[in-house]
């Protein structure tokens, strides 16, 4: 060390005796006297300077010499950011899309070399699946189109494998004059494409062959036609970028067999130049080539089989994909009818226990009319919209969906018809299929809320699944009650039978206060609860009132109309309507609008 | 003397800070360190990070150990997930500084080991590069001297040209 600075200081001695850079160094050294030894770098790179400066002194250049010469680096405000190791430049270019990595390469040389790293390429991959530009990369290496999809069984198969050909391909395409012939998956490539060639010319490149053996006696092709398929290999070759040695060769030794000292001296030429791997191949006896000839169709038959199978399932996936953009189009439309369908029924329900017109009621089924117009209707919708875009396989998809929609419509057929006394069945069993039904949500919901809790992922999620749990275990029990009560098997008064519906509107407030999770909830996770809670809140208050004012209407202790029962019930849907319009409105100006879902971020 | 449950750092350029032991805690390197030393008292020196970059150190460590990220809670599903669109606000405000800042905070966070700091820089920077819609806008806003020559740049754009002439 100290040698180092004895060492600078002469240097500097030397500077100073030239006496026109005196002033200026004189500040300089005493600062560089002072540094702390540890910084060696810094001083490594003064050392150059000065010594560039006293080179520059003893011939006699007098050229100003530029004031930042002296700036250690930390000052220097140039390119901070390829001061930072390599490491950390590699953290930070994980987050960025592959395109943005090509560009980065673009910039500067030190990030060409870190841009090329392996391993930051697999995790790019990996984490940005949209990967038209792998696909197409591997679409233009393997001469294939989109219509005969690679090899693939599921879209994870899809991204890893192309992920892997593009990555080795990416390397094919840096490498094009060295290529190992160790990796497997450039094997396979090369292998394709050469059979590819051999397929398209594979009389000609036999009787080139042939032409090789005997080129000096007679050619078996008349000249122009040699050139027309001379070309046409050349386009071929061309088109796909994937130009290996051999094929260079085989352009090679087509073009120069008319006079065989020019094609020796050609295989001469490209010898030298192609490795062995393809030396081996070309000059080994023709039978081997036809063998291997062979072997190549069969791989590629097999190749070409798995491609069409898998081919397919990728269609599936597409099909899919195209599916659930049409339920997403046909939901909202319908999920708006439920509540019109409420609204209309309500004002009937009210209509038909206060007023009668002279000797005319509005009939049970009118008033349940709204109901069964919108089943029918979404039958009808989910009918037209099969026949419109279905494919056979999407009818079965959107029917099995809009099954979770019609299916508890059957149970509510029963209550119907018992309420219009074409039943000729107790309460109790009119009211078991929806029981029946509710409890079989039940276990479902047990079933995923344990799935839940025992991944502790989202406490939104749990609080929605946990309410689920317990609207699907006090509901059946206030049916229960019902149907007894009004089978008048006990005569307990009305508001012990909405005891549980009760509990129910109450549950949130004792799950707010008892839940433990909620100490450590995220930000994120207590936004979506308190709006979960909102709507959860315009729900239910106005329906606990209407209970307490139906209890205080049958009970009969106090006679008013039914009109002020169903007020709560307008609120509600007032509530209804303006959600029911939301709802369609985002749906279709919203921010996840069917047009804003067509904008791609860019990648 | 440092009063309970704090302790002493130096910058390198001598500054002094006072931290709660367990919010220095937070940088792995100063964890390892204080269970190596049994003198509670003793000023720790942070040789590579200056005064100005450690009190940014030490003001998002005090605001992330009073404000816990719940991201912290649940593991990474995906381990090659890389998102940079999750930097909370708090975060995003913190990291708006000036270059130069910002790599020293990464150095200082690689240096002392604080992994949300480095990822969240390091979102930041990936964020300024994905701005950059060229070559040479990234060239301009990290001041980077082009040092191809002519020949190596237009080898290296054809290398690349199959998805360059997708944008």
């Amino acid at each position: 060390m100290s040698d180092q600075s004895d060492f600078i200081e002469e240097k500097l001695s030397l500077v100073r005796n030239q006496n026109i850079f005196q002033v200026s160094l004189a500040e300089r050294d005493l600062e560089l006297l002072s540094y702390p030894y540890t910084i060696l770098q810094q001083q490594i790179v003064l050392k150059i300077n000065i010594d560039n400066l006293i080179k520059d002194c003893t011939q006699g250049d007098l050229s100003p010499i530029p004031s930042d010469l002296f700036k250690p680096p930390q000052n220097e405000h140039d390119s901070q950011i390829l001061d930072l190791p390599q490491e950390i430049l590699l953290l930070i270019f994980e987050y960025l899309p592959p395109i943005k990595l090509i560009m980065l390469r673009l910039t500067c040389l030190p990030f060409n070399n870190i841009t090329r790293d392996k391993e930051l390429w697999r995790i790019v991959c990996h984490n940005y699946e949209k990967l038209f530009i792998w696909e197409k990369l591997y679409f233009d290496r393997n001469n294939t189109s989109v219509n005969n999809l690679p090899v693939y069984g599921s879209r994870a198969d899809l991204v890893s494998e192309i992920i892997e050909m593009s990555y080795n391909n990416q390397n094919l395409l840096n490498e094009t004059d060295e290529t190992d012939g160790t990796d497997e998956m450039n094997k396979k490539n090369k292998k394709k494409n050469r059979k590819k060639n051999k397929n398209k010319n594979k009389g000609k490149t036999k009787t080139k062959k042939k032409k090789k053996n005997q080129s000096q006696t007679n050619q078996l092709l008349n000249p122009n036609e040699q050139d027309l398929e001379l070309n046409r290999t050349n386009n071929n070759l061309l088109n796909s970028n994937n130009i290996t040695p051999i094929s260079h060769f085989r352009i090679r030794s087509l073009s120069t067999n008319n006079s065989s000292v020019e094609k020796t001296n050609n295989v001469e030429l490209s010898i030298s130049r192609i490795r062995h791997y393809y030396i081996d191949e070309i000059l080994e006896p023709e039978y081997t080539l036809i063998n291997k000839l062979k072997k190549i169709k069969t791989i590629s038959k097999e190749l070409f089989s798995q491609r069409k199978r898998n081919s397919r399932l990728v269609r599936q996936h597409l099909d899919e994909q195209r599916l659930e953009e049409k339920l997403k189009r046909t939901l909202p439309p319908i999920l708006f009818l439920f509540p019109l369908a409420f609204v209309i029924f309500t004002i009937l329900l009210n209509l038909y226990f206060t007023y009668s017109f002279g000797d005319w009621k509005p009939h049970i089924y009118l008033i349940l009319s709204p109901f069964i117009i919108t089943i029918v209707f979404v039958y009808l919708v989910i009918i037209a919209n099969s026949l419109l875009f279905g494919t056979r396989r999407s009818i079965k998809l959107i029917l099995a969906s809009h099954l979770g929609f019609v299916i508890p419509m059957f149970p509510v057929l029963f209550i119907v018809l018992k309420v219009c006394g074409k039943l000729p069945l107790g309460w109790v069993s009119a009211l078991s299929p929806p029981f029946a039904y509710l409890t079989f949500g039940f276990i479902i919901a047990l079933y995923s809320c344990c799935d839940f809790l025992r991944h502790r992922c989202n406490a939104h999620y749990t609080f929605l699944n946990i309410s689920m749990l317990v609207w699907y275990l006090l509901f059946p029990c206030f049916l229960l009650l019902l149907g007894l009560r009004l089978d008048e098997r006990i005569d307990w008064g009305w508001s012990y039978v909405f005891i549980p519906l009760f509990i129910f509107e109450l549950f949130p407030m004792l799950f707010l206060l008892s839940h433990p999770l909620l100490t450590q909830i995220t930000r994120v996770e207590r936004m979506d609860i308190a709006t979960t809670m909102k709507y959860f809140l315009i729900g239910t208050i106005p329906f606990a009132l209407f209970q307490l004012l139906l209890i205080l209407w049958l009970r009969e202790d106090i006679n008013f109309s039914f009109t002020i029962v169903m007020i709560p019930i307008y609120l509600l849907d007032i509530v209804f309507t303006i959600v029911g319009v939301s709802g369609i409105h985002s749906y279709l100006f919203g921010k996840n609008s069917l047009r804003a879902k067509n904008c791609y971020d860019d990648i | 003397m440092t009063e309970l449950g704090k302790i002493k750092l130096v910058s390198s350029d001598s500054q002094e800070f006072e931290v709660d032991r367990e919010v220095a805690a937070m940088s792995q390197t100063i964890k390892n360190l204080l269970e190596a030393i049994e003198d509670e008292n003793t000023a720790i020196p942070i040789e590579n990070v200056k005064g100005e970059i450690l009190e940014r150190v030490i003001h998002y460590c005090e605001h992330h150990y009073n404000h816990p990220s719940p991201k912290n809670l649940t593991e990474n599903e995906n381990e090659y997930e890389r998102r940079t669109d999750d930097i909370e606000p708090w975060d995003q405000t913190f990291c708006n500084v000036e270059q130069p800042i910002l790599f020293e905070l990464i150095l200082a966070a690689n240096y002392l080991d604080i992994k949300p700091l480095l990822d969240v820089c390091c979102k930041t920077v990936a964020n300024l590069i994905k701005e950059c819609r060229s070559p040479e806008e990234i060239r301009k806003r990290f001041k980077i001297k082009n040092d191809f020559t002519k020949e190596e740049e237009e080898e290296i754009r054809k290398e690349n040209a199959w998805c360059l002439d997708e944008k």
